[in-house]
């Protein structure tokens, strides 16, 4: 009996040993795959500077870029029908595809009724359909959002009722891959659901609802699956700050305005002076600080200003001559180390550090689209290492 | 003392005597000095045992006993280890209830501007909590897609066990499964297009498919094992054409069978009988072969209102906690509550209300030892947070102030 429990001991004993062994082993392997990875990760990240790529915009039936590295406009795109328009336009997440809306817009062409498509082109691809918008939130100031992972795209698709005449707008999702695309607000009359924005997390998407009463336009959010729609303010242009917490907008009774992500905590930014601005601001890639445009005064000169997320430090970057009719709002570079912007009264699309130095001229076209306003957008060049 | 009891063995002895047919006083002496030897004979024979071996037996049989109740205390109550938090801060987050505060484990590389978020989302412990697997990705950077991991409890050890491109993350709510023997684990896995459910080994190996979600099918999400380990539900997001349901199929694949139309959230009872889920009516029960649906929560919904959702059998299948989102409140926004109630639908009690402007939350889950419920509600910052609450409504303790989560998993302490 006492020589069974020995061995037994002894067997524990020798297999604890092993046990031992083997952690170690697993310890050491752990440091050397930790050691590599870091060093592997630390190399990356010296060598790939995160490249900017292009910045996207539309002019007329064109789809353009313009790059900081190369001179001159590419041409991505042309719809080659007469009176065909390209309005929209964003790249996704990993800069690989770029989605956009073009067709004819009401009243233009009477041989087709409803007009507007979203499509998604990969990059020296062509365009593919996928689905019909109707208006597509046009008139208003909207954009197409790409889910963080790339994989859909929220865009606002305008249904025309027969019986009143009336137009409304939701909020719909699309798989950018093509798909049924699937109703995500549901507003029934008398409204307009547009610009959509994906959070960061992918959790919620806000939106702007524009109404006949008053207020004349809100900002919302609404879950992926489309409930628990909450009002957030009154205003327009959500962006959310780059860690999803807060959001910036378009106060409509005082200026640039921070909330957080459940509408509490409202703050003013930066406080309307008069004209058209300060509006559609933007998020630095580390949150810390928003670019917004501004008009001082109506019929006046177009103004690009910085400031911290704490409203602390405004600065005015650039000014432009008199005046301002057609305009680009700024945003920043995916590296955060640029700004680029557009407005007819500077005479084209131009590309400015951070700082406000470095002032350069890409383009001289400005979107001409129907819209007063038009949008950039900055491609990011994917990248290869993080996961 | 009763002739009463005599009488078997007196009319025994009558039926012995009858054949003599005399009944004299004297034989009737006889007869019962007769019965009365036969008596002496018998107790003689049923003589109690010695009183050491009666000990011995009692003494074995409490020993029997306390080992059976300790035996079947440690099998079946169930201690309450650290709750998982899921979350967009790139790291898994931890919290030890009768600790202090988060912290994280396996998280993503450093960010850097530029980059999407880093998420990691869907943890779930195995059923003897020494795991933790859970779904991991950054957002902006390549590949965009995400993978399925399992780490050891404290974090270390991380392993990835397959790619599973979006996870099932656009639909609300938990995707992965453990089977109850902690060999597997199923979970969402998109082809581009749609989403299918496939099955790891939890130690690693190639993933194989379970489900196959074709035409008029948008995806089959949240895999649940039953406690046999047999079958497995899910749900599965259908088209106006063809509307989806709560699914039940075979762990090898075959026997789809539709239980219940155009639900959603399945949880088996504890005991494998029923399964209950949310859908547009709230609340409802279904047996495990899709007979004898009913509805737990009965109500109206207007427009814009939720019914609840959510619902998760405690530990001895008694009652069950969900969770209701009341509103359209006043400011247009929503507020959380945290129900408990009977399995047939009887004893509704609510335990929590949240304020207004509710964003984010995790649904109630229940502690391993059923006494204790977990739940996460973001609103107003100051007051919004990781939650626990006793079982009857008492005790509300807030274990952090993070709530940006979607998804809570409660861990079995691990044995020895």
């Amino acid at each position: 009996m006492i020589a069974f429990v020995r061995r037994a001991r002894e067997r524990l004993t020798v297999r604890g040993v092993a046990m031992r062994r083997q952690k170690l082993l697993i310890i050491a392997l752990v440091v050397v795959v930790a050691g590599s990875a870091g060093i592997g990760a630390a190399t990356a990240t010296g060598l790939l500077v995160r490249r900017n790529g292009a910045i996207a915009f539309a002019h007329g039936n064109n789809l353009l870029a313009v790059s900081l590295k190369r001179p001159g406009v590419r041409r991505l795109w042309s719809c080659r029908k007469p009176l065909c328009n390209i309005y929209q336009l964003a790249w996704s997440p990993d800069g690989r595809r770029l989605a956009f809306v073009q067709g004819y817009f009401d009243g233009q062409d009477p041989s087709e009724a409803s007009h507007m498509f979203l499509y998604v082109m990969a990059v020296g691809g062509k365009p593919e359909r996928l689905a019909s918008c109707g208006d597509c939130g046009r008139g208003l100031w909207t954009q197409l959002s790409w889910s963080p992972d790339g994989k859909r795209i929220a865009y606002s698709r305008s249904v025309v009722y027969s019986r009143s005449g009336l137009t409304t707008e939701n909020i719909w999702i699309v798989p950018a891959a093509g798909g049924k695309p699937h109703r995500l607000t549901h507003c029934r009359s008398d409204c307009r659901d547009v610009d959509p924005r994906w959070s960061p997390n992918g959790r919620l998407l806000a939106f702007v609802d524009y109404t006949g009463g008053t207020p004349w336009r809100r900002v919302y959010t609404v879950r992926r699956d489309g409930s628990h729609l909450t009002a957030i303010a009154n205003g327009a242009d959500p962006q959310w700050s780059p860690d999803g917490r807060r959001i910036a907008f378009d106060g409509d009774s005082r200026g640039v305005e921070v909330a957080d992500a459940d509408g509490s905590h409202n703050r003013l930014l930066y406080p309307q002076t008069g004209g058209a601005g300060p509006g559609v601001p933007s998020w630095s890639p580390d949150g810390k600080k928003l670019v917004f445009f501004n008009t001082p005064n109506s019929g006046s000169s177009a103004e690009v200003w910085t400031i911290n997320a704490d409203g602390t430090a405004p600065q005015r970057l650039y000014s432009s001559g008199c005046c301002v009719s057609v305009w680009a709002a700024p945003i920043w570079s995916p590296d955060g180390r640029k700004i680029a912007f557009g407005a007819d009264a500077a005479g084209g699309t131009y590309v400015l550090n951070a700082d406000g130095s470095g002032l350069k001229q890409l383009s001289p076209f400005v979107s001409a689209s129907p819209d007063p306003s038009s949008m950039l957008s900055w491609q990011r060049l994917p990248e290869r290492t993080h996961h | 003392m009763s002739s009463f009891e005599w009488m078997p063995d007196l009319a025994a002895a009558l039926d012995e005597l009858v054949p003599v047919g005399d009944s004299s006083r004297a034989d009737w002496q006889d007869v019962v000095a007769r019965v009365d030897k036969r008596r002496l004979l018998q107790q003689r024979g049923r003589r109690r045992p010695h009183w050491s071996l009666r000990l011995a037996v009692v003494v074995a049989l409490l020993f029997l006993l306390l080992a059976g109740v300790a035996t079947a205390t440690y099998l079946l109550v169930r201690s309450n280890g650290d709750i998982a938090l899921g979350g967009d801060v790139g790291k898994l987050l931890v919290v030890d209830p009768n600790g202090p505060g988060l912290h994280a484990v396996a998280g993503c590389a450093a960010w850097h501007p530029g980059e999407g978020q880093c998420l990691v989302e869907q943890p779930a412990w195995s059923p003897d909590g020494t795991r933790v697997a859970f779904v991991r990705g950054r957002y902006g950077g390549m590949p965009l897609h995400f993978s399925l991991y399992v780490a050891a409890a404290d974090g270390t050890g991380v392993r990835r066990l397959a790619l599973c491109g979006e996870c099932g993350q656009f639909t609300v709510g938990q995707h992965l499964g453990w089977s109850p023997d902690g060999k597997w684990i199923a979970f969402s896995r998109d082809n581009g297009r749609q989403e299918s459910l496939w099955v790891t080994a939890a130690t690693g190996g190639t993933p194989r498919r379970l489900t196959e979600c074709l035409a008029a099918c948008r995806g089959d999400y949240k895999p649940g094992w039953s406690p046999d380990g047999r079958q497995l539900v899910f749900e599965r997001l259908g088209t106006t054409a063809k509307p989806g349901g709560i699914y039940t199929i075979r762990a090898d694949g075959s026997g789809l069978r539709l239980i219940a139309k155009g639900g959603q959230d399945p949880v088996w009872s504890p005991d494998g009988h029923r399964v209950a889920f949310d859908d547009s009516s709230g609340i409802e029960v279904v047996n495990r072969d899709g007979s004898h649906l009913r509805p737990l929560t009965p109500g109206r919904w207007r427009r814009g209102e939720i019914p609840p959702r959510d619902p998760a059998w405690s530990p001895d299948g008694r009652r069950l906690v969900y969770f209701a989102t009341p509103g359209p409140g006043p400011q247009e926004s929503f507020r959380a509550e945290v129900w408990t109630m009977n399995g047939d639908g009887s004893g509704r009690e609510r335990l929590y209300r949240s304020g207004w402007r509710l964003i984010y939350w995790a649904p109630p889950i229940w502690s391993p030892d059923g006494r204790m419920i977990a739940f996460s509600v973001a609103n107003d910052p100051a007051a919004g947070g990781t939650f626990v609450i006793n079982a009857d409504g008492t005790g509300l303790r807030r274990l952090s102030s993070f709530a940006f989560t979607e998804e809570l998993s409660w861990q079995t302490r691990p044995k020895g």
